[in-house]
């Protein structure tokens, strides 16, 4: 049997192979496994008492060796090739840290890890109840990940539940090395420009999507869960926006709206004003446009692009970039666009003011699949005004709400909870009432 | 299907006319234009914001003017252009100055073109040049004042509530009267005085042309009639010292027509405070306020009844009588507001008397 082993996992330099004794010997890989826990768990107790006293033993057959040596088991294989599995599973997750994508103020700072039973455990600290449900599956031909499909039984998440069960059955994918995974194989039936499916890597945020009956799906190895379904104010209003007091807070609610349109439409609104219906702009100020984009080559729908892609570069740097570096990022880029730019005359400072405001706005959402839809919008609006003016941006805006309007997720139209109106989602997420 | 989507792409590239591009450094903004009219010709006047490259501050702009004569001022506009780089833009166009002899002579002309021309758009201020012409205004631009019509623009505005020679009306709005003839119309004037810009008289229109003007004092009643005036400052002499006034400031002003066959009544229904009281009139002496009121009524009425008998004399229908006539009795009577008598009752409500009531002599 051992001889089985050692042709199989020929070029696996990390599988140990250790003989106990003349009748026992134990497999297991080094690197995910725990040499301390086999030391104690096993080596020791047969060593000194005949026998294995881990916490988890299981008698395996021949053909679940491969199973259980990847899930971090030691197989004990006796003389007369009978199979035990003892877990000495390796600590190689980390501690839990700070949410770092969903930062926020109040409220808790736990973030979920790499780790599935620690999220879950995260999450079931916050829910205690017998009807929080979860259903183990696996998915990946090659990785065999742990899914867990997360909810709270209701008779309203009934349906939905099934429904992402069977979506769940119907991935057929090689590997499963991120949530991200599951989240874009779910997402390909859904022919949207937004995401229908949030990530979350905060376990509070993710109780309350399932307080609320939505579903959560937990991914292991992978620091972010899935909450299905999403709406699109979902991805506006953060959580976080519950731990303060209602005015406040729905003061930022439209502020962040704002943001909104100004990270979608604002460049697109200033070349359609600047090209094509300068009479709405006051005569000082038109004055202004024109001094400051005296001497600048390009057509300003060219200097938008260039100064949109360019910022564009510049964020993705920043994000892929170690962030020892960042510092020198951000010098280069605040001198070289901020500055020198300005001063060849390769673009007006107007239109860094205009392409700067556009991105402050945009930082606001943290959701990255959110920000790329936005991003893709706010070029065709930049394209319809570049060729129609204002009446562009508004034939835009009506293809934006069409598109909006007509995506569903799980069934749910995405605009919920406005069209169809949840009064209690809306006055939830949209604008809260204060608290009597 | 891509048929479909073609079709609706061809139908809103062509047919929306918004395919008008243009960078704004291609465009000099109108800020304001002269028309005179003089050896058979129209002399049309430009004033462009441009740049200011002498001020400190680059940000300002400063007014360079341009002028070309032409037969129709159509082609005035085209001559122009000949002397401009850049296609003039007319949507920021502040005032259009007419000379007196276009205000007298060419104001058809005037409101058809303007009318006609969809560049423009009619929310401009129209004011006649009194003894000088509009190109000398537009030329009177100073380091202080770089853009005259942006100065003249200020000068109506901010003249609007305290003195009523300023009519800062929409050229739309002087242009719907005047097609209309629904009210025959006034138009500010400008004069130039060692070397400021000064409001003038408000010039009043018959049909056609200038027929009179009105001072100061004539506008401040007309502004009381035609409601559009809540603060109009009246004043009296006081009875012991013809020196010395008693002033008030009417806030609100009701103004009713009533039409009759044979008369019409103008109704003034003022709200009104002291703002100035050197008579010493103890104002908590009921008496006394019963006397101060009826005096002011008396003189604002005195006032109403000579400013109507000048209007009837130069025949200005400016109050648009005759087209309230019109409205009740469905029959056009274009002398009904020269020739019938009227009456005029003014009811005034002193109603706020400041807080100083002691004063040193009661002399009324």
């Amino acid at each position: 049997m051992v001889d089985k082993i050692k042709k199989i996992y020929k070029n696996n330099p990390d599988l140990i192979i250790k003989n106990i004794s003349d009748d026992v010997t134990i497999v297991y890989f080094e690197s995910i496994c725990s040499s301390d826990r086999i030391n104690e768990f096993v080596t020791k107790p047969l060593i000194y008492e005949n026998k294995v006293s881990a916490p988890h033993i299981i008698y395996i057959k021949e053909n679940e060796i491969e199973k259980y040596l990847n899930n971090a088991f030691a197989i004990i294989i006796s003389s007369n090739n009978n199979l035990c599995a003892a877990e000495v599973r390796g600590d190689l997750s980390r501690s839990i840290d700070s949410p770092e994508t969903e930062p926020s103020i109040n409220g808790p700072k736990d973030a979920l890890t790499e780790n599935i039973q620690l999220n879950l455990g995260l999450i079931k600290r916050r829910i205690k109840t017998k009807d929080l449900k979860i259903i183990n599956k696996s998915i990946g031909k090659y990785t065999d990940t742990l899914v867990q499909v997360l909810y709270i039984k209701k008779e309203e998440n009934k349906k939905i539940v099934k429904r992402v069960l069977d979506n769940l059955d119907e991935i057929n994918i090689s590997g499963i090395i991120d949530s991200s995974n599951i989240s874009n194989a779910l997402q390909e039936k859904v022919k949207s420009d937004f995401p229908t499916i949030m990530p979350s890597e905060r376990p509070d945020e993710i109780s309350n999507a399932l307080i609320e009956g939505k579903i959560v799906i937990l991914v292991d190895n992978s620091p972010f869960a899935l909450i299905t379904p999403s709406y699109f104010t979902d991805f506006i209003n953060p959580v976080v926006d519950r731990y303060s007091k209602a005015i406040p807070s729905n003061f930022i609610k439209a502020i962040r709206y704002l943001c909104l349109i100004i990270t979608l439409i604002e460049p697109a609104f200033y070349i359609a004003t600047i090209n094509y219906n300068q009479e709405t702009i006051p005569t000082s100020l038109l004055i202004n446009f024109m001094i400051q984009r005296e001497g600048v080559p390009f057509p300003s729908v060219a200097e938008a692009i260039i100064m949109l892609i360019i910022y564009e570069m510049l964020r993705e740097s920043d994000i892929r970039f170690p962030s020892k570096y960042g510092t020198a990022i951000s010098i280069l880029g605040a001198l070289i666009l901020g500055d020198a730019a300005v001063k060849a005359g390769i673009v007006s400072p107007i239109m860094i003011i205009t392409i700067a405001i556009c991105f402050i706005s945009s930082l606001v959402f943290t959701n990255q699949d959110f920000s790329n839809s936005l991003r893709i919008y706010r070029f065709l609006f930049l394209l319809g005004a570049a060729i129609l003016g204002l009446y562009g941006i508004l034939l835009v805006f009506l293809y934006f709400l069409i598109k909006l309007c007509s995506t569903y997720t799980l069934d749910r139209s995405y605009t919920i909870p406005i069209a169809p109106y949840k009064e209690k989602y809306f006055y939830k997420y949209i604008w809260r009432k204060r608290e009597k | 299907m891509k048929i479909k989507k073609l079709i609706i792409i061809f139908v809103i590239l062509i047919t929306t006319g918004c395919f008008n591009y243009v960078e704004i450094n291609n465009l000099v903004i109108v800020s304001g234009i002269g028309i005179d009219y003089k050896d058979n010709k129209y002399v049309v006047t430009f004033e462009n914001l441009y740049q200011n490259k002498e001020s400190s501050d680059s940000n300002f702009a400063t007014g360079i003017t341009k002028t070309a004569t032409g037969d129709t001022i159509a082609n005035a506009f085209d001559n122009i252009t000949l002397s401009l780089e850049k296609n003039p833009y007319y949507a920021h166009l502040k005032v259009v100055i007419i000379s007196s002899e276009i205000a007298n002579n060419h104001l058809d002309e005037l409101f058809d073109f303007f009318l006609r021309n969809n560049d423009i758009r009619n929310i401009f201020s129209l004011v006649i040049s009194k003894d000088i012409t509009p190109q000398e205004i537009f030329n009177s631009s100073s380091k202080y004042y770089p853009v005259v019509s942006e100065r003249i623009k200020n000068l109506l505005e901010n003249n609007i509530y305290s003195n009523y020679i300023s009519k800062n009306k929409y050229f739309k709005n002087i242009a719907s009267n005047y097609l209309s003839g629904e009210k025959n119309i006034t138009l500010s004037s400008i004069y130039k005085k060692d070397d400021e810009l000064i409001l003038g008289n408000l010039f009043v229109f018959d049909k056609k042309k200038v027929v009179g003007s009105l001072n100061q004092e004539q506008a401040l009643i007309l502004s009381i009639i035609d409601n559009n005036k809540p603060s109009s400052i009246i004043k009296v002499p006081c009875k012991i010292d013809s020196d010395k006034k008693l002033v008030i400031r009417i806030y609100e002003s009701k103004t009713k027509f009533s039409i009759k066959k044979n008369e019409y009544k103008i109704t003034n229904n003022l709200s009104a405070e002291i703002i100035e009281n050197s008579c010493n009139i103890n104002l908590e002496n009921k008496e006394s306020q019963k006397h101060i009121t009826d005096n002011f009524e008396k003189e604002i009425s005195n006032q109403t009844i000579d400013l109507i008998n000048y209007l009837k004399i130069i025949n200005s229908d400016i109050l648009g009588i005759n087209n309230k006539y019109f409205v009740k009795y469905r029959s056009k009577n274009s002398n009904y507001f020269k020739d019938k008598n009227f009456k005029v009752d003014t009811i005034l409500n002193i109603n706020k008397k400041g807080l100083i009531f002691e004063v040193k002599n009661d002399n009324e």
